[in-house]
């Protein structure tokens, strides 16, 4: 009976996966194509093909703008949405999020302290960002999670998980009271670049920062399939894994710096993107209907892109002069999947666990 | 087989456990444990609510090491295991909490073949063919596609026992897995750990306070004291030589040896003669005892006899007798006779 039932869900979970596989292709078909100047597909493929017919503008915006922006977007969505399903299973709370640990807020204080104090004492920053200054904005960034993400991690074997979400959120809070100290005493051009940059942004990644970019994110999601089967019994509560035969306390602090590394990585280079990484493993359970997280891992990993993508797309406005604040569409986006999640089961405790 | 029935498949010397933090032991719940489990042994680990039953099935599955002493499995020290060693020889049910959606029962079950599979938990033939018969075990068959968040207490807690046995361990511990159920719920669980035990020849420990039940259905006790030890026996052994008594004594209640039981009534205000036969005898007898009165074999010391063979209920008094049709009518002018004391 079961055996059978196996087969039959195997083959949902196939169609699945191929329908979200396609939905991607589709969308960062029409990521590439569509945005301040709409590129006809035709135009496209030559450049891709490296046509020598393809008109030498087109094929600049292609190579350097369009698709390095298309594949952060791919990037940045799977690794907010895995590191999103990851806080979610250790936690066991449906909750949880990338962020939950302070690693946007650490992200946010270096970033701060580049754009609002440093900037003064002879650090060159224009307000549109120069490369250099995007340059070592990522570096703040990167540096202000992994301190956050430190400061956690050292808690992670010694306390209990509950009392780990708390220190995260009071963490977080404290970090943030420190950032709208520092958002006070700043000037207001200045203040207007790291606004600029807490609204999220995948279209500063250039290809030579998608070099760093890209391999720690592959390097994350990769690690985070060889924890499958601990976080299925992680599911259970720690307790019931240990004996399962699961070094429980080693897999926490395992998964922890995953998650860190995943969401830290993208803050780092694409500013705080929030919601995604609570709404995409919440889409894909609501999808799959299941819990084992060789599912839901993958599954994960394609509705976190598509999101992506298509937040972006929104927020390019395409045929508009102006652009969105991507945070804004991701809130847009993110808020009305989990309250439909939320209304269709009733409880979204129970439906997750 | 013979070598498993001469080394006892759990030992447990010279052990205390208790809490500690930082170091310092701050409690200590129970010490100089000697503790032996065999193979195809129910045990039933019994003792008033706080005693520490908890804190000792936590120490024996390894999630808060002993303060001191050793424990060994099958010889060998339990802080030597692996993990997954471990997971191979002791399986656990516990009180925690589960509240995992999206998650079927066969699935829960199929975990518990983690420590035999592979990192990607890929289930074979031979996993699948031990979660069938895990549910099968414990009368699940039919749950099997049942989202564990819409099952009831007793059909979680046969799931569980089904999920610990998916596990291939020759032991399992269980903690309070009676706790929720209601009195058929409860039977029907014993009674499957103890066919699990004795077929399947597995050590199984549970704690309870239900003193009932593990009388007629362990193998063995393991009665907490008062005095944070533990008395090891034959339920039949430690009811007769009062242990029982004494480890649940309070002022207000006393051990009845004859019943193997705690006595729920007071001493008896008037006493009665008593015959007839059948079931109808036994709830007569309780039915006297409830509403406070005594059955003597003095008919100097009864205020009258009752009568309960055939149809009717009887009350005879040396003039007179008075016959009931019905129960309800006897009821209640047996506790008019009380109620005139």
């Amino acid at each position: 009976m079961n055996r059978t039932n196996n087969r039959s869900s195997s083959n949902r979970f196939l169609k699945l996966f191929s329908i979200l596989g396609l939905l991607l292709l589709a969308s960062f078909c029409l990521s590439v194509s569509l945005g301040s100047t709409l590129l006809p597909l035709s135009e496209l493929w030559k450049v891709l093909i490296g046509s020598n017919e393809a008109n030498p503008i087109i094929t600049q915006i292609v190579w350097d703008f369009r698709l390095p922006r298309a594949f952060t977007a791919l990037f940045a969505g799977a690794a907010l949405s895995v590191s999103g399903l990851l806080m979610q299973t250790i936690f066991r709370n449906p909750l949880a999020d990338p962020f939950v640990l302070g690693v946007n807020s650490g992200a946010s204080l270096g970033v701060a302290i580049v754009l609002l104090v440093l900037a003064p004492s002879g650090v060159a920053l224009t307000q549109n960002l120069e490369l250099s200054g995007q340059l070592l904005v990522v570096i703040a960034a990167s540096l202000g999670a992994a301190f956050a993400l430190s400061i956690v991690l050292s808690f992670a074997q010694r306390v209990d998980v509950m009392s780990l979400l708390i220190l995260g959120l009071m963490l977080s809070y404290a970090i943030g009271a420190i950032v709208s100290i520092l958002m006070f005493y700043a000037m207001a051009e200045r203040l207007q670049s790291f606004f600029t940059w807490s609204f999220g942004e995948f279209g500063n990644v250039t290809w030579s920062q998608f070099k760093v970019f890209a391999p720690a994110i592959s390097l994350g999601l990769c690690l985070s399939t060889i924890l499958v089967k601990s976080l299925d019994a992680l599911l259970l509560g720690e307790n019931y894994a240990e004996s399962l035969g699961i070094r429980a306390k080693r897999t926490r602090f395992l998964v922890l710096a995953i998650a860190s590394i995943l969401a830290g990585g993208v803050t780092g280079f694409c500013g705080p993107i929030g919601f995604l990484g609570i709404a995409a493993p919440h889409l894909s359970r609501y999808l799959f209907k299941t819990a084992e997280h060789r599912i839901l891992l993958p599954a994960s990993m394609l509705i976190g892109s598509l999101i992506a993508i298509l937040a972006d797309l929104l927020a390019k406005a395409p045929g508009f002069d102006s652009v969105l604040p991507l945070n804004a569409i991701t809130a847009l986006i993110g808020a009305p999947v989990i309250i439909a999640a939320l209304i269709k089961q009733r409880n979204l405790k129970r439906m997750f666990g | 087989m013979d070598t498993a029935k001469r080394t006892p498949t759990l030992q447990v010397t010279d052990v205390s456990i208790g809490y500690q933090s930082k170091g310092e032991v701050t409690k200590v719940v129970a010490q100089d444990l000697n503790l032996v489990m065999d193979r195809g042994e129910l045990v039933c680990l019994l003792g008033p609510n706080g005693a520490g039953k908890s804190t000792l099935i936590r120490a024996l599955s390894g999630m808060t090491p002993p303060l001191k002493g050793k424990i060994s499995i099958n010889g060998k020290d339990y802080s030597e295991l692996s993990p997954k060693e471990r997971a191979r020889q002791v399986s656990i049910v516990l009180t925690d909490s589960m509240s995992v959606g999206l998650m079927s029962v066969y699935s829960l079950v199929a975990l518990g073949r983690h420590p035999h599979t592979n990192w990607t938990g890929t289930l074979n033939t031979k996993d699948h063919r031990r979660i069938d018969w895990a549910l099968e075990a414990v009368n699940c068959k039919t749950l099997a596609d049942r989202h564990i968040a819409e099952l009831s207490d007793g059909e979680r807690q046969k799931a569980l026992i089904a999920r610990a046995l998916a596990q291939e361990a020759p032991i399992m511990f269980l903690d309070e897995p009676t706790a929720y159920l209601d009195l058929p719920r409860r039977v029907e669980l014993i009674r499957i750990l103890r066919d699990l035990a004795h077929n399947e020849n597995l050590s199984i420990l549970l704690s309870t306070h239900d003193l009932d039940l593990a009388l007629r259905s362990a193998d063995k006790l393991w009665l907490y004291n008062n005095d944070q030890t533990i008395t090891v026996g034959p339920p039949e052994e430690l009811a007769l030589n009062g242990s029982i008594a004494q480890s649940f004594a309070s002022d207000k209640l006393d051990w009845d040896t004859e019943q193997g039981s705690f006595r729920m009534h007071r001493n008896p205000s008037m006493w009665v003669t008593l015959s007839g036969d059948g079931a109808k005898l036994i709830w007569t007898q309780r039915l006297l005892a409830r509403l406070g009165y005594g059955i003597t074999e003095d008919r100097s010391k009864s205020e009258f006899a009752v009568n309960v063979s055939g149809e009717n209920w009887s009350i005879i008094h040396t003039r007179r007798n008075e016959n009931f049709g019905g129960l309800r009518d006897f009821i209640s002018r047996l506790r008019g006779y009380i109620d005139q004391r």
